[in-house]
């Protein structure tokens, strides 16, 4: 089989070759090409491309050849006409350094040459009198390349980069010059390791999955377990420790004794002796974390904020206490998603009352945020200032789909909390206050609220929070403590 | 030949050491360090790409910008020699596999919690004032990305030489 397009594509080439009369450079592999630049009304590069090996690098110096209107027309051995190959060697041409198709070749050019330099005038699979019916074996005839020819343009003087200019000069920074860090990462381990668990029977037990973590985490370290004189033989039972230490800082009976950790605190200095590389406060109350302020130890970890205990280096910021009801996920709601009658006073902060008079019918002064819920128990506390000094009723309401679900009208009760229940798969939730029917509205100010949503998934056990604390520990150690230049070995 | 891999791209382009930058490093690269280049990115990072490649000699600086798939860019970033990116993917898996890896760290994000983590791995950010603004794209940034700007070439490359050469006391060695 021979294609029969060939010829035109054979045209097309020669069309491109003689478009200019002069001056035409037709390349060789060993051209000198310092003297021609910019001055090529032609520049034709025939089977050269595939075996340079800095493909940008020719590409540029060709193109570099021609003045502006000028042409640069390349040929290169088709991958599937002439190699008849997907991958390198080529068997006919062992100096061949890539296989082209159309788009690899463009692709090349696109990489090389600046955008807006050039424009493509003609890209083209040219097999000419080709014939497709001989086996690979045997050396193709007719053409078998790929032509490309390029036209040089005048470039425009705008980028397509965006420019970005600073408006103002970068702020100086308040507590430190500005500079770049240089910080990496220490994986420091821990071969001693020292544990503080000194509260009482049950805190003891909650904390024994985050002990066993410890051993988990650190299985060749040497651990010292410090424990109430109470918890001696638990702590001897679940086997983490190579040494255990027995330290009442808290009475054994609170209720009986005062609680003086901070008195005990010599004593405490006097029991530990020796380096360790962490030491780890498994109370969660802070009320114990003040013992390890003169423990030698490169590193000092517990649950609370650094602020309170400066000389905690590794410390879960958190409160491990919840004082909320229990709860899934709570949203505060800030007054700026909720719609208010014309009447109403409205400030970017709260909506009030305003001038509105008594009405025969209810009227909804206030309503929204129209938040979807899924299906569940929720609680909603408006944020509310009345004034029961003066006269004046007001009505609330939560609807789900504008249907109205609850109802009250509010008789001074302070942290109303309105429960309500969601059944639909998608219900739009709506919490709205309104006058009652020929009563003057209540001087009211609203504030937003709190959404919440009944579950016990949003609260910790106390166990979790210790086995946190444990998991922090571990990966500090192991590689995510961040080391600033200025405290790094020389 | 050994390789060093140059991530110069993230989803967002204000995590994104400038194009200059980058072509400035892979200058000192490909003239003071013996191998090869390799410069990585998503097909639709393919253009930009060419900005950073283009004036170099391309047997020396690879450009794989949109070609080949996931696994050959894993398995590039694996035997590499260093990584050097951007807060991005590359850089997070460089780390991960153990590479020596060099993050230049923009100020959008707080490189305390979005840092690479990893045995080999060096950040360079800059102390400035308006870290963390949490912008999405560079043209919002009124200091002209300034937080990056300000990280130089030659800092990166310097960073990266003694990570290489295993030189963990010099990799510290505070930059003004």
């Amino acid at each position: 089989m021979t294609a029969s397009f060939g010829d035109r594509s054979d045209d097309m080439l020669q069309h491109y070759l003689d478009l200019a009369d002069k001056p035409r450079l037709n390349l060789t592999a060993e051209q000198d090409l310092t003297t021609a630049a910019g001055a090529q009304a032609v520049v034709h590069a025939a089977d050269l491309l595939q075996d340079e090996s800095d493909y940008r690098g020719a590409l540029q110096r060709w193109f570099g050849l021609l003045r502006v209107g000028g042409l640069l027309v390349l040929t290169v051995p088709h991958a599937f006409l002439d190699a008849r190959q997907d991958r390198l060697p080529a068997a006919r041409r062992p100096r061949q350094k890539r296989l082209y198709t159309p788009a690899s070749l463009l692709a090349e050019v696109e990489e090389a040459l600046a955008p807006n330099s050039y424009r493509l005038r003609w890209l083209a699979d040219r097999d000419a009198g080709y014939d497709y019916a001989l086996d690979r074996a045997t050396p193709p005839t007719g053409q078998h390349d790929i032509a490309l020819v390029l036209e040089r343009i005048e470039q425009p003087d705008w980028d397509l980069a965006p420019a970005r200019p600073p408006i103002a000069p970068a702020p100086d920074f308040a507590f430190e010059p500005l500079r770049t860090r240089v910080e990496t990462m220490v994986a420091d381990g821990a071969a001693r390791i020292l544990l503080l668990k000194l509260d009482h029977l049950g805190d003891f037990l909650m904390g024994v999955p985050a002990m066993r973590a410890v051993r988990r985490h650190f299985p060749d370290a040497h651990i010292t377990l410090v424990v109430g004189s109470w918890n001696e033989g638990l702590a001897r039972r679940i086997a983490i420790a190579d040494e255990l230490l027995t330290f009442d800082a808290l009475p054994r009976n609170a209720e009986e004794a005062q609680v003086d950790v901070a008195g005990k605190a010599a004593q405490f200095d006097a029991l530990i002796h020796g380096r360790y590389d962490v030491a780890i406060d498994l109370r969660s109350f802070p009320d114990t974390h003040a013992l390890l302020r003169n423990v030698d130890a490169k590193h000092k970890a517990g649950i609370g904020h650094r602020g309170a205990h400066p000389f905690l280096d590794i410390f879960l910021p958190i409160d491990p206490t919840s004082e909320a009801v229990d709860h899934a996920w709570h949203q505060q709601i800030g007054v700026q998603e909720f719609f208010a009658l014309n009447a109403s006073e409205r400030t970017p902060f709260q909506i009030g009352r305003g001038e509105l008079a008594a009405q025969d019918s209810e009227q909804i002064l206030v309503w929204g945020p129209y938040r979807s819920l899924v299906p569940g128990d929720y609680l909603f506390q408006p944020y509310l200032d009345l004034d029961f000094g003066r006269p004046g009723l007001l009505a609330y309401d939560i609807a789900l789909n504008a249907e109205r679900r609850v109802y009250g009208v509010l008789d001074g009760t302070t942290d109303l909390l309105i429960p309500f229940t969601v059944t639909g798969k998608s219900s739009q939730f709506e919490f709205r206050l309104a006058t009652l029917p020929g009563e003057p509205p209540l001087d009211f100010h609203f504030y937003g609220g709190k959404l919440i949503k009944k579950g016990a998934s949003g609260t910790l056990h106390q166990s979790e929070y210790l086995a946190l604390l444990v998991e922090l520990v571990a990966m500090r150690l192991n590689g995510t403590i961040l080391r600033d230049a200025r405290d790094a070995p020389r | 030949m050994s390789h060093i891999v140059i991530a110069p791209f993230s989803n967002s382009d204000i995590r994104d050491w400038t194009a200059a930058h980058f072509r400035a490093l892979i200058a000192r690269l490909v003239a003071d360090w013996g191998g090869l280049v390799y410069v990585v990115g998503a097909p639709g990072q393919a253009m930009r790409a060419h900005e950073i490649v283009r004036s170099f000699d391309s047997s020396r600086v690879i450009n794989q910008c949109g070609r080949g798939g996931w696994g050959e860019a894993v398995a590039l970033v694996r035997a590499a020699t260093c990584v050097i990116g951007n807060n991005s993917g590359i850089a997070h898996l460089a780390a991960f596999e153990g590479v020596p890896t060099v993050c230049v760290f923009g100020g959008a994000h707080q490189r305390l919690e979005w840092r690479p983590i990893g045995a080999n791995v060096v950040t360079l950010s800059r102390v400035i004032a308006c870290s963390p603004c949490h912008l999405h794209h560079a043209a919002h940034c009124p200091f002209g990305l300034a937080c990056l700007e300000q990280i130089t070439p030659d800092q990166v490359f310097e960073t990266a030489m003694k990570l290489i050469h295993h030189m963990p006391g010099e990799v510290f060695a505070d930059v003004a």
